[in-house]
């Protein structure tokens, strides 16, 4: 599961609001190390957690504390009993074996002992400092990850985010080279134009093809036809004077705007051409049309 | 009670001193929140004789496992009242399951303030005692009626997600999202303020 979707049971579960299944997902999702969420939880369960500072506090009664401080002094914390009986006090010698004769050696022994303990009490002194160290190593190797993993988060967020703008940059510049193209051509003083007339059943549909032979451009915008369904197409025939339908181009209106801009492919024996017309064809056109004409203009 | 940061330092110090057996640290402590912990109980339990003795019961846990707690998680604070929480949500739940099934309208009076004052404890007294508790409370104003209420029924009545939508009779996921909204709100205010 993503952090996305824990996330959103993690506030659940600071607010103690969760169920067996949000608990049991959240679990296994920070089983698997994810310092994200862990750190997301704890977040939450201290906003939760200052909740009760809503409420007036209640001092407790005299007794409770004399209670729990009569409690404390017959009850070891168990860390602490744990340690005690973890190290039993070493056995006593029975005091009719200390000999006088022993007593030197004794002493001696004592002096090397003092000697070894102080030498590891200094080495000790140092292994404490170098816990110390190795502790606040972790915790900046922990803080590390944590913040590496945010990191790499941000850092996916952005690649996808400037790859996003790339996309739109490029369509964009698609857009405005077509429209400067779209304007030299209407500029230009060999433009021609024609009206195209919606026939039964788009009476409304009507449209005008432009085309300027010197740039060998042709335009075809078509207004009040309504978005197909994908099994559906327009198509748009160029037909000769003879009757002849050539395929010149399939188009979609926008379903918003009930309107298209489209490029017709013209065929090269264009004079020939008298007339354009459109008809709604099965997805991937027709060779033939097999719609009735819906729009339809003279060009010859 | 405030919380400075000095003080919380403080109590980072306690709750080491505890877990080496320091009787004083634990009468610190005690001083320093039984009172709102005290309230945490009552508002759960709603009744001041149980609340105690689970007041009492939970010191006496954190004395005797004062090396549970972990200060990379928690801070000592957020360990005392979550543990309290726990502890008297458990006690609520199997009163509840020796009563039988909760009620709809065991959740529907308002008891957020009054039922948990000690006697003759006046309200703006109560208010004015603790400048933690006065950022909490501003930020609670912030939330809304419902965002409010479902954090209550979950935090305070320990109601989960799917019986806070039979109690309310709000969707499911209107609930989740109610209850991330308040929480994300209180979160920022508090930081804001921190």
């Amino acid at each position: 599961m993503q952090c996305d979707e824990v996330q959103e049971l993690i506030y659940l579960e600071a607010a103690g609001a969760e169920d067996a299944a949000a608990r049991s997902v959240i679990r296994d999702h920070l089983a698997k190390g994810c310092v994200i969420c862990q750190a997301a939880l704890a977040e939450a369960t201290a906003a939760a957690a200052q909740l009760p500072l809503n409420l007036p506090p209640c001092p407790p009664s005299e007794s409770v504390k004399k209670e729990l401080m009569r409690r404390i002094k017959t009850a070891t914390p168990l860390s602490q009993s744990e340690r005690t009986s973890a190290t039993p006090e070493p056995k006593r010698m029975p005091r009719k074996l200390l000999l006088w004769p022993l007593v030197i050696s004794t002493s001696l022994a004592a002096a090397m002992f003092l000697v070894a303990i102080l030498s590891l009490q200094a080495n000790e002194n140092l292994s404490r400092e170098h816990l110390k160290d190795l502790t606040a190593l972790a915790s900046l190797q922990k803080s590390f990850l944590r913040d590496t993993a945010r990191l790499s988060q941000l850092s996916h967020q952005m690649h996808d985010a400037v790859a996003m703008e790339k996309r739109k940059i490029l369509s964009l510049e698609t857009k405005l080279a077509a429209a400067e193209s779209l304007k030299a051509m209407i500029g230009s003083p060999a433009l021609e134009m024609a009206s195209l007339h919606g026939s039964s059943p788009m009476r409304t549909a009507w449209g005008r093809v432009m085309w300027n032979d010197k740039m060998k451009m042709w335009k075809l915008c078509v207004f009040n036809m309504p978005h197909l369904p994908n099994s559906k197409t327009y198509e748009v025939w160029m037909i000769t004077s003879g009757g002849k339908k050539m395929p010149a181009g399939l188009f979609n209106t926008d379903y918003k705007t009930q309107s298209a801009l489209v490029t017709p492919a013209v065929p090269p024996n264009k004079h020939e051409m008298a007339e354009i017309a459109v008809t709604i064809e099965p997805a991937g056109g027709s060779p033939q049309p097999t719609g009735a004409i819906l729009l339809a203009g003279h060009i010859g | 009670m405030t919380l400075s940061k000095e003080d919380q330092h403080n109590d980072y110090e306690l709750m080491a001193a505890l877990a080496g057996g320091d009787h004083d640290a634990l009468s610190v402590l005690y001083d320093k929140y039984a009172g709102v912990m005290l309230a945490l109980c009552r508002r759960i339990l709603r009744d001041a004789t149980e609340a105690e003795q689970l007041l009492l019961d939970v010191f006496t846990e954190i004395w005797q496992r004062a090396d549970r707690y972990d200060e990379r998680r928690a801070t000592p604070l957020t360990y005392l009242l979550t543990l309290c929480r726990s502890r008297a949500i458990d006690r609520c739940r199997s009163r509840r399951s020796k009563h039988g099934k909760w009620a709809v309208n065991d959740f529907t009076t308002d008891n957020t303030m009054e039922s948990v004052m000690a006697p003759g404890q006046q309200p703006a007294e109560a208010v004015s005692s603790g400048e933690q508790g006065h950022l909490v409370r501003q930020a609670m104003k912030t939330l809304t009626d419902i965002q409010r209420k479902v954090l209550e029924l979950a935090y305070f009545d320990g109601l989960s997600q799917s019986e806070i939508a039979e109690v309310t009779g709000i969707p499911l996921g209107t609930v989740k999202s109610h209850v991330r909204m308040a929480l994300i709100q209180l979160r920022q205010k508090l930081r804001k303020e921190d």
